[in-house]
This record gives C-alpha cells, structure tokens and sequence, in this order.
C-alpha cells in the first residue's frame, strides 16, 4: 500500500495547499514542489518493489505481495500525474 | 519456508490425517454449537442465524423503501398530480434515499458478510459472536424505530443529506431532522461495530494456509471495506453530533452570522458520503469476482489486479468527496483536483469491469438466472460508470447538478453495482442456508422485469435532467416537456417493483432455512463455504493450498467431514475456532468464544431506547436507558476474557497451540486498535473542523489567553501515561507488593479526570461561549468529546477493578488490562493535543 499512501499524502498535500492559498501563484508553485517530493518517493518506491527479491526465491506469496506493491506504486505515479495537470492548467 | 510468526509450516504437511476421527466427535460439537429454541432464540449469536436475520432485515428496508419510491413515481407520473402533499414528498424521498443507503445498502453487505465469512474462511464464527448479535437487533430495532417515525408525519425531510441550514432549528423547528441525526448517528455506531468484527475475523479467523494471495477475493473486498468504514463513517457521526448540537444548544457550526460555516457539513457529510459508495460497490465487485469465476466454469482472469483495484478504490474513493460540491464556489484549483481524483478512481473499477469480461469471454457461462444479474449489473453499472465520468467534468456538472441527471447516475451505479449483485448472490449462495433453491424458470422473469423496469425508469430519467428538471421537487408545471420520460419513468418503476413481487413470492415458495440439509452448491462453486457444514461451520477446519480448494482437491469436503484436517472435535469442551496470522494464516492459537446470551439483546434495545427517546425529548426515560445499557454491555462482556484450564492443547495432527494470548497478535488487542482508528478519525475531522470555520471566518475568532494551563494539563496527561506503562510492568511480575497493576491504572484514570476537568474550567473561564461563535462552540465540543472518553475511561477503570477484585485480572499478562490501558493511553494523547490545540492556535494574541 506504500504507493497508494503516497498518493494519498500527495493528494492532502494539494487540497490544503490550495485551501490555505487560494488564487495565489503561491499555490500552484508549491503544488508543483509537493508533487515532484510525491513522485521522486512513488518512484523511487516502484524501483524497489521491482528489483529481483534475492532472498527466498521460492517464497511465491513474498512475490506475490512484492508484484501488488509495485502494481499500486505504478497506479499511484500516473494517479499523481494526472492529479497534477489542474495545477498546469489553471 | 519463511513463517510469519515461528510456526513451523511444515507441520501444515501433516494434514489430511491419515486416520478419521470418532463420530462421538461431532456429536460433542453438535451439542456445543446448539442453538437455543423457541423464545430462547433472541439469545442465538451464531453467525449462520444472526446473518440469515441480518440479511432479511436489510432486505425488509429495501422493499420499505422502493414502496417509498413507487409513491414518488406515481406523484412525479404526471404534471400537477396530488397523490402526495408537499411536506409528505419531502418526508418519502428523504426516507427513500435514507433507508436505502443507511438502512439498506450498506447493511446488506454486512449481512452477507456475516453469513458468509466465516463458513469461506472455515472459521467456526466471526471473533466477537455477541458484537455481532449486539450490532444487528440495535440495527433492526433502530432502524424499525426510525422507519415508523413516516406514519407519525415526524419522519426527516430534508434530503437524504440534510444540509444545513435547511435542517437547522430556523427551518426545521420539528424534530423531523432530529430522527435523522440521532437515529442515523446511531445506527452507525452498529456499522462501525460490524466493521470491526469484519476486519479483525478476515485477518486473524481463516483456515491455516489461506494466506493473502489465497484469500476469496469476497473476503479481500470485506477487507477494504472494513476498513473504510473506520476511516469514513466518524465523518458522518461527528458531523450529526455538531448538528444535533446545534439544534438543541444553538452553538453555530455551521451558521455564517456566527463564523460557523454550512460548507462544513457538506465537507463532513460527503468526506462520509463518497467512500460510503464505494463501502456498498465493492463488497458486490467482490461477490462478482467470486461467482463469475463458478458461472463461467474458469479462474478468474486478473486476481492480483482485482485485489489491486479493491486497493486503489480504497484509497482513491477518499480524494474525491468534493465533487459533490463542484457548484458551491470553492477554489478552482481544488476544484481542478477534485475532478482529477474523481476520473483517476474510474480506472480500479474499469480494471474489474475488464477482469469480468475477460473471464466471461474465455470461460463456458451459462446464461442462468445468477450470470443474467451478473451481467445485467456489469451493463448497467459501466453506462452509470459513463456518466459519473461525465459528472466529473466540472463544467458539465455545473449544468446537471441537482437535476434529475444525477439522480439517473446514481441509480445506475447503485443498482447495477450492488443492487443487481446481491441479487444474483442470493441465487448463487441461496442453496447454503435453504433446504430448496430458487425456481430458475420464475428467476428469469424476474431478472428481466427488473432489468427492464430498472433502465426503463432512469434512461429517460438522463433526459430529464438534461431538460431541467430538479431533484426533490414534488411537482412540476405542464409544458416543460418533462411528462413523457418522467410517465415512461414511472411505468419502469412499476416494472422493476413487478421483478421484485415475483422475487418475494418465489422467496416464501422456496426459502426453508437450514444449516445441514441445504440445497447444495448449485452452481458448482470452489471456495471453502461450500464445504458440508453444521452451526459449527466445517466439523474440521481444512489447510488451504490453493484459491479454489474443491476444485483443485474434489476429496477435500471427505476429508474435512472425516476430521482430517484442524479442530476435529472441541479440544476444551467449549466453542473454539483458530486464530491465525494476518499473512500467512500460520495458527498462532485458539479462541474461547461466546456462546448465546440475552445481553447483546438488551444492551440494544437500551441503546437505542437512549438515542430514539432523545430524539422525541423524553430526556428521563433517555437517561434511565444509558445506564441500562452500559450495565447490559458490561455483564455481556464480563463472560469474556476467562483463560482456560488447559494453556495448550492438540488441535490436531499432534499441534499443539496455546488456549490464551494477549498483546499485538491477539484479536482483542486489534479490535480495541480499530477502535482507537474510529476515535482518532472523529478527533481529526472535528480538528479540520476547527481549522476549517477558522479559515473561513477569522475575523469571529479571537487568541486565547491561559495558555500556562497547557502545562499542568499535558503534565496530568503525561501522567496518566506514565502510570498506565508501570500498571503494565507491575502486570507482567510474579506479584507486587506495594501498589497492584489495577491500582495504577486506577490512578491513570484519576489524573484523566484531574486533566479534562482542570481543561474544561481553565476553558470556561477565558469566557468563550458557545452559543456566541463557532470558536466558542468547537472548543467545546471538542472538550465534550474529551469528556465523553473521560467517562468511558472511568468506566473501564472501575470494570477492570471489579475483575480484579473476582481474581480474572491475570498475570503476566490480561487481554481486558491491555484494552483499558490502551484506551487509556490514547485518550491521553488525544487530550494534550487538543489542550495545545485549544490554547496555540490561532496564536497568542
């Protein structure tokens, strides 16, 4: 769920920033800032969770879970993308 | 192999035994598993009754409810028609989409949780049997209770949302809004309840071997939407306590001449609200995954990806609450977020709908009646699914808001998103606790008349709302040429009203309730709630190797009636299942659990004689029945937490497990953690709630003084945190000869008091009223929540003394010492973060 709580800070991240500074440049500066932070950590995370697991090779759940974790890490970096774009936009 | 928790996973090789176990064995468990008879019954706990009733409730709502909807229909039929006054319109439709939602949609998942779960997971019950008897009759008797408050013409008319300040007192003087806020406050409380005992038997009550990549994807949809509910529903029930507050004390939250703000509710409310979609689309996305796998004779295609979807739904469900607030003049730039999230949460449900598909496509389905309701709601749910996509487009939204567009959408997505599969589970899962199945020739009809009836009321219902036409009006002018579709609407209604007749009529042709005779797996299903069974679930408790056990081990349901795998028999003479690891679902050891008791019963109908007579300001009886219930509560909870003669016993094969286990991996100590989640959630949404009315209106606030009164109160905080980790040293020694654990935590509890007390005075004299600003009246209700653990504190520092003083308190470790200190240590934490809070913020003026 590493990923997913990215987003989800990611996403907290923007709504307050955009709550406490509404209008302002200031605004979609700091969103752009916070969502680099956001997608620097979602990627570095989807490069751990796709390395080869060197211990245990035979642990089938150890890999199943390690698959989820960077199928959501994957989910999260385009959700953290795309949830960006109003900051371009606007 | 790695382990979990040191178990030895080679022990697991054991199974099946090679030798059958007496048949004296089942016996035994046949007479600890029996269910009481005649009026004895209200005291049955046993999930495959408490479900069965759960379920029947919840659908009694629904057939309440759409009779709401047909008389909705036929007043909006034709232009000007007076079959329902105003104020009655106003009360049918904020019944309608109340019982639905509350009463109906959400409970029904629960229910079928109940029922299902445990006989999926080859537990022998849910961990906390009486929680479960307690959460459904203070449902049923709370949601009868609210229902009935229709023919009094007291029922709630303002929207199944309620905003203020249409429902503050100005607007709605009567006490309409006031059995929506306390009798949905309260039936959530219950849900809440079910939640946990959901999450807390889906990680630790599965069958050993189930690990998560193993788990039936029903019970991983569970998963997720146990935990939502924790997240979510505090929203909900701090926002009905802010407005019962402001109904009954005038503190202004949510009124603006005050600094209060009534976005805040639709902040609180829809935090809830969004979520709470999801909380009743997933559960049904998860009975989907499961009976699309039997019906099309084939694995299912994508579990990892569902599994992710369930995930990524979970979370992403929680950034999109605002959507339904796209018009009320919020900041464009969140608005642009909001919008983003909403079309981001579409793609965990597309990879589903893709998953579906894919397994239909590839699979050999039959077009029997459960496949027809299967794909039936796939269609329907993706053209709503079309239009929430559509709705998330801001500017569209903006023309179709609170028209009749949206109320096409949202009926789209709910029924063809639980509706339509709860209604193909009760096909598929019927033959599990009924002696016939149902008729596949009248089930047929049935799915055609509600499919048809369902697209025949809300496809034109789209154009409706295109042209104009509102919600909630109970009229309108002719010539607006809304007649056709809203007349073709109707006559859907009656048509889908048609399917659900023959429904019940081919329920009480064909439903025999049974627990061992029952109809069978008729549609040749692989998961574990197929096995023979008693109401002790599966006389033996079957190591899992794989996703779909009968399938891939035809001879399993042999073997496990043998008892050749786990819990043969009753190892202590009592009702037991295991427990085991949340991963790996390595047994760790076993559960003493309760049996029927009449005080689950009572400390319901006290419950809710508390919340429904405050409700009609009958303040003494109220207050008589809150005692009434704790005490009933307590006694129920007495009975629990009793360790066992025997510390380890053979449960099989030779493995030997302990009878009792307290800290981190026991299950008391995760309930009493979700419980904790419920309250820091409340905490939290009333501290956004204070930052938010400040942010809005700062110019009502002024800088408190006092602030030196932090440190006293922090330090009577600390305290009683520091005495709380000596009491659990004190606990863990052979004895202790100056004070006993229980005593410290007696005095944890002491300086509690000593610090809400010195905080409420402290506060009272910087003269801040609470009827004055919304400032004055969110410190204190912020205090008042503090208070209200305080006293819950109290309570349990009394009962834990009391079971002292009886000698059940034991050492080196007690399961009920560990839940009243951690509650003791949370309620610490929340108090010096709320002092701080209270007397720092907006700063030091």
């Amino acid at each position: 769920m590493s990923g997913l709580l990215i987003w989800a800070a990611h996403f907290f991240a923007l709504y307050m920033v955009a709550s406490l500074f509404p209008g302002a440049a200031l605004a979609n500066g700091l969103a752009f800032a916070v969502t680099v932070v956001s997608l620097a950590v979602a990627g570095w995370l989807l490069w751990v969770t796709t390395r080869p697991v060197e211990a245990e090779p035979n642990d089938v759940l150890k890999r199943w879970i390690t698959t989820l974790a960077a199928a959501g890490n994957a989910l999260a970096f385009v959700a953290i993308v795309y949830q960006t774009v109003p900051t371009v936009l606007l | 192999m790695t382990s979990e928790t040191g178990f030895d996973p080679r022990l697991l090789e054991r199974f099946p035994t090679a030798e059958a176990r007496p048949d004296s064995e089942v016996d035994d468990l046949n007479r600890i598993w029996a269910a009481p008879r005649g009026w004895r019954m209200v005291t049955i706990v046993n999930n495959n009754y408490v479900g069965i009733w759960y379920v029947a409730a919840a659908f009694l709502f629904f057939l309440l409810a759409g009779v709401l909807a047909l008389a909705i229909r036929t007043q909006l039929a034709l232009p000007l028609l007076g079959v329902l006054p105003q104020e009655t319109y106003n009360q049918f439709f904020t019944m309608h989409g109340t019982l639905m939602m509350f009463l109906f949609a959400v409970p029904i998942m629960e229910a079928i949780g109940v029922l299902l779960l445990p006989q999926m997971l080859a537990a022998r019950d849910l961990p906390f049997p009486r929680l479960s008897a307690y959460a459904f009759w203070a449902y049923f008797i709370g949601g009868l209770c609210f229902f009935a408050s229709i023919f009094v013409g007291l029922a709630p008319n303002g929207g199944w949302f309620m905003y203020p300040p249409l429902t503050s007192m100005t607007y709605s003087p009567g006490i309409n809004a006031d059995f929506w806020l306390l009798g949905i406050g309260f039936i959530e409380i219950s849900a809440i309840a079910g939640a946990i005992e959901i999450l807390v038997g889906i990680l630790k009550t599965r069958a050993p071997g189930m690990t998560l990549a193993r788990m039936p994807l029903f019970a991983w949809a569970m998963l997720v939407f146990a935990g939502m509910i924790l997240i979510a529903f505090p929203a909900v029930i701090l926002g009905t306590l802010l407005l019962e507050l402001e109904r009954a004390l005038n503190w202004p939250f949510f009124d603006s001449t005050r600094g209060g703000d009534p976005l805040l509710w639709q902040h609180l409310f829809w935090f809830f609200g969004h979520p709470e979609v999801y909380i009743i689309f997933l559960p049904a996305a998860g009975l989907v995954s499961m009976m699309v796998s039997s019906l099309a004779k084939t694995e299912l295609v994508g579990y990892q990806l569902i599994v992710l979807a369930f995930l990524a739904t979970g979370f992403i469900s929680f950034g999109v609450w605002a959507h339904h607030m796209f018009t009320t003049g919020m900041p464009m730039l969140s608005v642009g977020f909001f919008s983003a999230a909403s079309m981001a949460v579409s793609i965990p449900a597309g990879i589903q709908v893709f998953s579906w598909i894919a397994t239909l496509a590839i699979g050999k389905p039959v077009f029997n009646t459960p496949t027809l309701f299967v794909i039936g709601g796939l269609v329907t749910f993706v053209i709503g699914g079309l239009t929430g996509v559509m709705v998330a487009m801001v500017p569209f939204d903006w023309q179709v808001h609170d028209t009749h567009f949206i109320v096409a959408h949202l009926h789209y997505v709910l029924i063809g998103g639980a509706v339509f599969p709860v209604f193909a589970a009760f096909y598929y899962w019927f033959g599990m606790t009924s002696r016939r199945a149902l008729s596949e020739r009248l089930g047929k009809w049935i799915f055609w008349l509600m499919f048809a009836g369902m697209h025949l009321t809300f496809l034109p219902m789209h154009l409706t709302g295109l042209m104009g036409m509102p919600r909630r009006v109970y009229t309108y002018l002719p010539g607006m040429d809304w007649e056709w579709t809203n007349l073709l609407s109707t006559a859907g209604a009656f048509t889908l009203a048609a399917g659900v007749a023959l429904f019940l009529f081919d329920i009480a042709r064909r439903f025999r309730f049974t627990v061992e005779d029952d109809a069978g797996n008729v549609y040749g299903g692989g998961t574990l709630e197929w096995l023979p069974t008693g109401l002790y679930s599966s006389r033996s408790i079957p190591v899992v190797r794989s996703r779909s056990p009968l399938w891939d081990n035809p001879a399993l349901s042999g073997e496990v009636e043998q008892g050749r795998h786990f819990l043969p028999n009753s190892a202590t003479g009592l009702r037991e299942t295991l427990i085991t690891s949340p991963i790996r679902a390595e047994p760790q050891y076993l559960q003493i659990m309760m049996g029927p008791s009449v005080w689950p019963l009572l400390g319901a109908v006290f419950t809710a004689g508390f919340f429904l007579l405050l409700t009609v300001q009958a303040y003494t009886p109220a207050i008589i029945c809150l005692p009434l219930a704790i005490l009933a509560i307590l006694r129920w909870l007495w009975d629990t937490d009793r360790p066992v003669q025997q510390a380890q016993v053979d449960v099989g094969a030779g493995v030997m497990l302990p009878t009792y286990v307290t800290g981190p991996s026991s299950h008391g100590w995760w309930a009493i953690v979700c419980v904790l989640v419920v309250a820091f959630m409340i905490f939290l949404m009333a501290v956004f709630g204070y930052l938010f009315v400040y942010g809005i209106h700062p110019e009502y606030w002024v800088s408190p003084g006092g602030q030196w009164w932090a440190l006293p109160i922090v330090a009577s905080w600390a305290a009683s945190a520091v005495l709380v980790l000596y009491g659990w040293r004190l606990l863990g020694r052979d004895g202790s000869s100056t004070w006993s654990p229980t005593a410290a935590i007696l005095f944890a509890c002491g300086f509690a008091v000593t610090a809400i007390a010195a905080d409420w005075f402290s506060w009272r004299a910087q003269g801040l009223d609470p009827e004055l600003t919304a400032q004055g009246a969110f410190s204190h209700a912020l205090l008042a929540l503090q208070a209200q653990l305080v006293a819950v504190v109290v309570l349990m520092g009394g009962y834990l003394a009391a079971r002292t003083a009886r000698g059940l308190v034991t050492r080196p470790s007690n399961t009920t010492f560990d839940v009243v200190s951690l509650f003791l240590l949370y309620t610490a934490a929340q108090g010096s973060a709320m002092a701080l809070l209270l007397r720092f913020f907006p700063g030091i003026g």
